[in-house]
């Protein structure tokens, strides 16, 4: 795995760059867009991680500039972590978003995470690029995690009932096996034995006011897993 | 100030224009009664007088056997006459300089002419009743009681004409008081809702000039004070931010180095570091200004914060619901509730939460299972970055400012925070919400 490390603070870039090559990638580093560029020219790039301040050009910018005509996932890293630069960072077309000062097992995960979702599931092209997920009678604001019913009354989810509606509302229409979801919403790996996702998931039908004999928007698929059965659209 | 004084602005100025306008009142009334007393008392002295030289002048012209047939006709309630043959000795004394007969003697004299048929002796012998002796020509003495008084004005008509002036005047000073004290009330409310909100908009620089350059100063002061605030705050955020990158690169070293033991120490005083730069960020950051209020459906707030926890492996456990949508800051809210919650875990190792729900508010009590506080520092909790070592373990650490924020916001949501030991030991937080319609 190839990733791309893009920030201004010279000690901070050779650190990371340190610390994720200790950890098994291979891992260009880079100062500013003009650098950038050039790497990713000439080489294949699995994964970009772009700090937002920039000189010159400011990730948001070549964030925007790269989604024209790339896929390559990114993660942005931020100093300020206030919920603006979350919402222009994740409609820039960033795949994940990590605020300063972070611990690095963290961007770990993220990579590791944002990687395995990028190869084993690519995105489904609507649900990138705005910050509200419609779907049913309810929307996602992916910014403050909660969901907004049709009337605006707001149901807050938990850290795993957000995590996991949100891979079921990116891979719409199709069938995710309980490996597969515990995996990606949980990160944890696999064991035919663990019902934790199927405890989940009733939350999640609760919660959406989902009849769990007769689910109109995540049903069960016997012996496979579940699907997302209602069409997803995006709000900026 | 002596407590029997009115205590409100209004209730004195009312107070002062009422009593004065009422003194004035009642002086002139009085004033006018005077006159008037003293015209009427003229005019019945002068009255009576002419009465009393037609008779004296009809007397002396008569026989004495006519003039006692006279005398007879002419006595009546009013003017009591008594004819006696010869003069009978009297203990009164003619009062010739008494000024309160001065009209009714000039008047006599002036009817009488120059030379008066007789000698006459005036007297008061009862209040407003004049007793005159009258020594006619021929020796026989004339004994005269006349009332001098007269008819008073009906009382009840002055009464109501009074009680008409006073209800005018009355109604009129309640309307003209409040309409002057009204700027004051509206001041004075100002500066209440200055303490819970200090962005409140500026006050109209209206009224009168007084008035007006007290809500100038007023908001003058306002505008200084969130500078001031915004001073500080700011340099206080600059501080925390400019922190984050060289505590990103020490995470960094701090996981390439092979110690594992000193690796772990680094990382605990960088949690505890970043911890404080993160939470100080919140707290200057206050509650987001920007946020709106929304109809927030709390049960779904409180299990999604019991779920967290649980991933966590920490026991929180709900009893009773709230039915009604609540109108609030959502994510304020669930930062507010989840400060409290991870409170009672950290110190008091597990959280209850007791909810009620009613149309004027929602209340929500935590309880843990921990020492709880002492009494004379409940109120200490809530001021920012002061932590209670001495009763609670040292390890938990915290940046004390969980209580602060979560206070903060329960102010603007026009509630209140407030702690107390529970019977059974450890500490209740109870959070009072107030519906707003």
């Amino acid at each position: 795995m190839h990733l791309l490390v893009v920030d201004d603070d010279t000690e901070l870039r050779n650190l990371l760059g340190d610390y994720l090559r200790k950890n098994g990638y291979h891992v260009s580093l880079a100062a500013d867009g003009k650098d950038m560029r050039k790497i990713l020219a000439g080489n294949a790039i699995d994964l970009i991680v772009l700090d937002l301040m920039l000189p010159n050009e400011d990730g948001l910018v070549l964030c925007r500039n790269l989604r024209v005509h790339s896929n390559i996932p990114v993660i942005m890293l931020t100093a300020r972590g206030d919920e603006t630069d979350r919402i222009i960072g994740l409609e820039m077309g960033a795949d994940d978003y990590l605020p300063k000062p972070f611990n690095p097992r963290e961007l770990l995960a993220r990579i590791k995470s944002v990687l395995r979702r990028a190869h084993a599931l690519p995105d489904s092209p609507e649900s990138k690029g705005g910050r509200y997920l419609q779907f049913a009678h309810w929307q996602l604001d992916t910014v403050t995690r909660n969901l907004l019913a049709k009337d605006g009354l707001v149901v807050a989810l938990s850290g795993g009932e957000y995590r996991l509606l949100k891979i079921f509302l990116e891979h719409g229409n199709r069938i995710l096996s309980r490996e597969l979801l515990l995996d990606l919403a949980q990160g944890k790996d696999t064991d035919p034995f663990d019902r934790s996702i199927d405890v989940q998931i009733s939350r999640l039908r609760h919660r959406l006011g989902d009849d769990a004999k007769e689910p109109a928007i995540i049903k069960t698929v016997r012996g496979e897993g579940y699907i997302l059965v209602t069409e997803v659209g995006s709000n900026p | 100030m002596t407590n029997w004084l009115p205590r409100t602005l209004f209730s004195r100025m009312l107070g002062i224009l009422l009593l004065g306008l009422i003194l004035a009142q009642a002086l002139n009334r009085a004033i006018h009664l005077y006159e008037h007393q003293k015209m009427a008392t003229q005019s019945s002295q002068i009255h009576a007088a002419r009465r009393v030289a037609d008779l004296i002048r009809l007397l002396s012209a008569l026989n004495p056997e006519t003039k006692q047939a006279v005398v007879e006709q002419y006595h009546d309630p009013s003017l009591r006459i008594q004819l006696a043959k010869q003069s009978l000795p009297s203990n009164r004394t003619d009062e010739p300089n008494n000024p309160k007969f001065k009209p009714f003697r000039s008047t006599l004299n002036e009817l009488l002419g120059d030379k008066p048929p007789t000698r006459i002796s005036i007297s008061e012998s009862l209040p407003h009743t004049l007793l005159l002796h009258v020594y006619l020509v021929d020796g026989s003495v004339l004994t005269l009681k006349t009332d001098l008084t007269y008819d008073d004005e009906e009382g009840s008509s002055v009464l109501l004409h009074l009680a008409i002036i006073l209800s005018i005047i009355i109604g009129f000073s309640f309307v003209a008081v409040r309409w002057v004290t009204r700027p004051l009330q509206q001041l004075a409310s100002a500066a209440e809702d200055l303490g819970n909100d200090i962005y409140r908009p500026p006050l109209l620089e209206e009224g009168p000039i007084e008035v007006s350059r007290a809500a100038h100063a007023f908001n003058t002061m306002q505008a200084s004070l969130i500078r001031h605030i915004q001073d500080r705050t700011q340099l206080l955020a600059a501080i925390s931010h400019d922190l984050k990158t060289p505590i990103t690169r020490l995470r960094l070293r701090t996981e390439l180095l092979d110690d594992s033991d000193l690796r772990t120490r680094f990382q605990k005083d960088l949690d505890e570091m970043e911890s404080m730069v993160m939470a100080t960020l919140d707290f200057m950051r206050g509650v987001d200004q920007q946020e709106t209020f929304q109809p927030v459906d709390m049960m779904a707030l409180l299990e999604s914060i019991q779920a967290d926890a649980q991933e966590m492996k920490s026991e929180v456990t709900i009893h009773g619901t709230v039915l009604l949508p609540f109108l609030g800051k959502p994510t304020a809210l669930k930062r507010c509730i989840s400060n409290l919650i991870d409170n009672a875990l950290k110190y008091g190792h597990s959280a209850t939460l007791f909810v009620e729900d009613s149309d004027e508010r929602c209340i929500i009590r935590i309880q843990d299972q921990g020492p709880g506080i002492p009494n004379e520092q409940m109120e200490n909790v809530f001021i920012p970055y002061n932590r209670l070592e001495i009763s609670r373990n040292r390890d938990t650490g915290g940046t004390g400012l969980g209580l602060s924020i979560a206070q903060d916001i329960a102010h603007a949501h026009g509630g209140d925070i407030s702690l107390n030991n529970t019977l059974t030991g450890g500490l209740e937080a109870v959070l009072i919400l107030p519906r707003v319609r």
